[in-house]
Order: structure tokens, then C-alpha cells, then sequence
């Protein structure tokens, strides 16, 4: 063994507690580096995953759109995908439910992430309606796929809601209710546009135009929402009449304006560890003055003198950076568990998020970030390091 | 005889002004080969200073220092470091132990510094000569103050020096290994 890292060793042998001090300090600082950004990359990604399982793909939707406007709006050159929906089928009149009857073709029910139960088909003719468990109940009727239902409604026009009428209509499908519709009692059922155009004139059929815009790898959600404004403004659409989906925009592309933000944070995080770090071997070198005086008289050069140094700082970081990712890494995982776990019930939002955090769903640990905390942790030990060197030889002057 | 020290008018001088020191002012002295050497004075008179300025361990304000034909001040640090490890063996007032170095590690490190191989059986002579081959494992922090002199005498003289200089109280020199 060398010389210098002989006594390298020998020093951080005899020196063990405040080595021991120190390497409590790296730990501190390693985990720092590591947990802060990793929860909160972790928080947006769990949030984006979140996202995009509850919210609809659509980047926008146009309120009011009559079907001229629609044909056109297909046509453009920048609207990528697109989808129809309408309210206009109007309710069914019932005492103790509630119970839309809406038009949405098969690329609205994608962008919405509506899919019927096995076995169903989307409603083509008149009398075709898509229905669920509820509204059945509500009727007070049974049925399955291919089986007659008599149901009460009344129209949405222009000038209010029509009389009630009754009609049969034939089942082609099943949707799921869910808890929520339960508990209200809100339900939608489907019916073809054929049943739209045939109880509501031509002119007075509004729909709800879905739209996924074209976009460029790199485009941010500014240019999503500029493209989904300037198109709105080519047809006359109000921004009343314009619905952005911005979490499901922020979820699947960069936004601008956290950028800063992020950056922001980490330089503090990145600072703070520098100087806990260079403030720890300051304290500790500057008691140790002495003992290397003592090795340059006998005869350490500068260089040697810088080697032990070194060795010996590094020595103590190479054993601490590991423990403090260890400790990082479990602690994430724990922290992001708690967090959710503590307001999973608050909204179903977080209720979804705390399924996909305890199911492994998102991945909550980054290489770069692992990088980041021994690059930041190492470069500043040893810039530290440097730098006492540095200092030492201009006051042993 | 050739001489193995050669000083010529050296100066060094602390302070300014009415507070200046001038711990040796104007020293010129020469040593043969083979000789031992005293300098005694009284307390504060510069006799350290001296040794430190002959020994490379602090700059003149003028002067030269030759040793064995080297004119050590025309070295840079690093330079002179490496010459002082070779060719001086120093043995400092408060010997200087590095502390977490034991008996063996404090007696070899001049040489592991310069790159050298330490002969064990050597180095066992030394310890045995000076009476610390039991001790060759033990911390500095366990030794009698006699103790460290002694180990501190072994570094000094395991590189074979051209010159030692000891800068000793007078009280502690033992005669029988001085």
C-alpha cells in the first residue's frame, strides 16, 4: 500500500468519531439530494398515471358546434383525431333517477375511455339504446341484449324541455355504473343519432366536438393549447364554448412553466448540500492544521499532503453514499405510501393514486436521480477537499 | 574533510519595525563531514530558528544553506521536501509523532514518502538498537515522553541521512544514546 493512503487509512481509523460525524453528515446530505427530487418526480408521475386513467384523451372540446361546422372542423388540417357528443337526446323523465340520454359516436367513446360490457354494439337505429344495471332499476324494468324497454322521456330544445313521451326501444348494450352514480343516482344511457335527428330538427342539433390536435415531438402544452385556441378562433368559437383539458395536457407533455420551478428547487436542494457538506470538513480540517504541518516537515510534499487528504475525504464519502441512497430509497417508497395512504378516501383522485403507488404502477426510481445525488455529493467533497488544501498551504505560509 | 553543512549569511527576521525580532541575524558557519555539532544559547536565542532554516523547514529572508554540496534554497518546495527526506533527518523538540501512525508507521514514513523500500530486518535493528521492539505496534498516545524521543531519533536516522539535526531541550539528552 502507499504511503499516503496508509495513513490516509491509519487517519481515518484514529479519527473514527469525527469521521463518524462527517459520514452522518454525507448520509444527511446524499439522502436530501436523493428523496427530495425523488418525490417529487414521483408525485408528478403518480399524478400523471392518476390522470390519465380517469381523464378523457381529448385535448379540448367545442360546445355548440352545429353540423356544418363539424364537417368542416374534421377537415382541418391540424385537428388529429376527433369525436361527437351529444346531450341533446334529452332525459328520462323518472321519480328517484336521473337519466341523460346523450349521442356519442365510437371515436368519442375511446376519447372518452368509455367501453360497453361484452356483448353490446353501439346504437345505430331509432330505437337503439345502451343502458345500465341502474337505469333498469329505475325503470323498474328487466332486460338483457335484444330485449324491448318502454321508456319515459322529454326532449332538451332550443326553448326548454319538450312534453314527456314514451317509446320502446331495443337494447344493444350494457355500460357499468359506478359508485358515484349509484349513490346520486345519475345515469346515462346512449342513443343513435338516427334518434337524435328524428326528434330534434336538423338546425337545432348541437354537438360537442372532441378534438386530439397535432402536435410535434417537443411541442409543450403552450403550443397544444395555442393550436386548440387558434382553430376555436378560425370557426367562431367563444372561449366560453372551449374546454381545455389541462391536467390531461400537463400529464403528457412539458409545461413550460414548471420548468423553472423544478430547476429552481434543485439548485437550492443542490446548494444546501454543498455547504453542509464543505462547512463539515472545514470544521474538521481546520483542527488538523497541526498534524499536517508535522508531515511536512518530515518531508510530504504538496502533492502527497493533497493525496491524504483526498483518500481520507473520500474515504469517508465512499462508505457514506451508499448508506444514504439505502436509506433514500426505502424512505421514498415509505413517505409516498404515507402520504396517500393518510388522504386516500378524500377523493378519487388520491384513491387512485394510492392503487397505483402501492401496486408498483409508476416507477419511482430514476438512475439519473441516483447519479445526481453521488455526483453533487462526491464533486462537493472533493471541491471541499481542494479547497482546504488550498487554504491550508496559504496560511502554513 | 569536505563539508557536509555550509550557511552563509543568513538572515531571518520576524516582525516590523520596533517589534522586529531577529531571531539570526547574519549566521555564516560550517560543519565537516563526521562531526558532531552543538549550538547551545540561551532560551529565545534563535537556535531553533537556526535548525529550522538548516533543515529546509523555513525560508531565509537571505542567505544560503548548502548540504552535501546542494544549495537547498534554490529548490522549490516540492523539490526540497523530497531532498530534506533523503539527505536530512530531522529530530524535532517535540518530536512530532504523527498520531495515528504507531511505533513501526512513524519510523518507515519518511521512506514510504519517498517511494522507498522499507527493509524490515533494518528497521527491527533500529528498534532493537533503541530499545522498542516491543512497541513497534503501539500508538504514540502510549508512549513515555523517552519513549517518542526515541522513535522520533529511529525516523530521523532509518533513511540514512547525510545530516541530522536534533533540536533537543538540554534536560532530555540522553548521553548514553546521544
Amino acid at each position: 500500500m502507499k504511503m499516503t493512503t496508509r495513513v490516509a487509512y491509519c487517519n481515518m481509523r484514529h479519527y473514527k468519531s469525527k469521521n463518524i460525524l462527517i459520514g452522518i453528515a454525507i448520509i444527511l446530505t446524499t439522502l436530501l439530494l436523493f428523496v427530495i427530487p425523488s418525490i417529487g418526480k414521483d408525485m408528478v408521475e403518480v399524478n400523471f398515471a392518476v390522470i390519465n386513467k380517469i381523464y378523457p384523451t381529448w385535448h379540448a372540446l367545442y360546445r355548440n358546434v352545429d353540423e356544418s361546422t363539424v364537417m368542416k372542423l374534421a377537415a382541418h388540417h391540424d385537428v388529429k383525431t376527433y369525436g361527437l357528443r351529444s346531450d341533446a337526446g334529452g332525459y328520462m323523465n323518472l321519480e328517484d333517477a336521473t337519466v341523460s340520454m346523450m349521442y356519442m359516436d365510437r371515436t368519442g367513446m375511446e376519447l372518452y375511455k368509455v367501453k360497453l360490457k361484452e356483448g353490446g354494439q353501439l346504437p345505430q337505429k331509432e330505437n337503439d339504446i345502451v343502458v345500465s344495471k341502474g337505469i333498469l332499476e329505475a325503470l323498474g324494468q328487466n332486460g338483457k341484449i335484444g330485449d324491448t324497454i318502454t321508456v319515459p322521456y322529454q326532449i332538451l330544445k332550443d326553448d326548454g324541455l319538450d312534453y314527456t313521451k314514451e317509446k320502446d326501444f331495443r337494447i344493444c348494450g350494457f355500460l357499468a355504473d359506478n359508485e358515484s352514480s349509484k349513490e346520486q343516482k345519475q345515469y346515462t344511457s346512449l342513443v343513435s343519432e338516427a334518434f337524435l335527428k328524428a326528434e330534434i330538427p336538423v338546425e337545432q342539433v348541437k354537438y360537442r366536438f372532441l378534438l386530439q390536435v397535432n402536435g410535434q415531438k417537443g411541442n409543450t402544452t403552450a403550443d397544444y393549447t395555442e393550436t386548440i385556441q387558434n382553430i376555436a378562433r378560425q370557426f367562431g368559437i367563444s372561449e366560453d364554448d372551449m374546454n381545455i383539458n389541462k391536467e390531461y395536457l400537463a400529464a403528457n407533455y412539458v409545461d413550460p412553466a414548471t420548468i423553472p420551478v423544478i430547476v429552481g428547487i434543485m439548485l437550492i436542494v443542490v446548494l444546501a448540500g454543498i455547504i453542509t457538506i464543505y462547512s463539515v470538513y472545514y470544521v474538521s480540517m481546520n483542527q488538523r492544521v497541526r498534524e499536517f504541518g508535522k508531515l511536512k516537515a518530515i518531508g510530504a510534499t504538496k502533492r502527497q499532503l493533497r493525496q491524504i487528504v483526498l483518500r481520507e475525504g473520500m474515504g469517508v464519502a465512499l462508505f457514506a453514499i451508499p448508506i444514504g441512497l439505502l436509506i433514500g430509497t426505502v424512505a421514498v417508497k415509505v413517505v409516498l405510501l404515507q402520504f396517500v395512504e393518510h388522504a386516500k378516501d378524500s377523493n378519487v383522485l388520491i384513491t387512485e393514486a394510492y392503487k397505483v403507488v402501492a401496486k408498483g404502477e409508476v416507477q419511482l426510481y430514476y438512475w439519473w436521480i441516483y447519479l445526481l445525488a453521488i455526483a453533487v455529493t462526491l464533486c462537493t467533497v472533493y471541491l471541499s477537499l481542494m479547497k482546504l488544501c488550498v487554504w491550508r498551504r496559504r496560511y502554513q505560509k | 574533510m569536505s563539508s557536509i553543512l555550509k550557511v552563509e549569511d543568513l538572515v531571518k527576521y520576524y516582525g516590523e519595525g520596533e517589534n522586529q525580532v531577529r531571531a539570526v541575524d547574519h549566521t555564516s558557519l560550517q560543519i565537516e563531514r563526521g562531526k558532531f555539532t552543538a549550538i547551545v544559547g540561551r532560551s529565545g536565542s534563535g537556535k531553533s530558528t537556526l535548525l529550522h532554516l538548516i533543515g529546509g523547514l523555513d525560508r531565509p529572508d537571505s542567505g544560503k544553506v548548502w548540504i552535501d554540496g546542494t544549495d537547498i534554497y534554490s529548490r522549490k518546495d516540492d523539490k526540497l521536501a523530497q531532498f530534506r527526506r533523503k539527505k536530512i533527518g530531522f529530530i524535532f523538540q517535540d518530536f512530532n509523532l504523527i498520531p495515528s501512525l504507531n511505533v513501526w508507521e512513524n519510523i518507515v514514513l519518511p521512506l514510504g514518502l519517498d517511494n522507498r523500500k522499507v527493509k524490515p530486518r533494518e528497521v527491527e535493528d533500529i528498534l532493537k538498537k533503541i530499545g522498542l521492539q516491543d512497541k513497534k505496534d503501539a500508538m504514540p498516545s502510549a508512549l513515555s515522553g523517552g519513549q517518542k524521543q526515541r522513535t522520533a531519533i529511529a525516523r530521523a536516522l532509518v533513511t540514512r541521512p547525510a545530516i541530522i539535526l536534533a533540536d533537543e531541550r538540554r534536560e532530555t539528552l540522553i548521553p548514553r544514546l546521544s
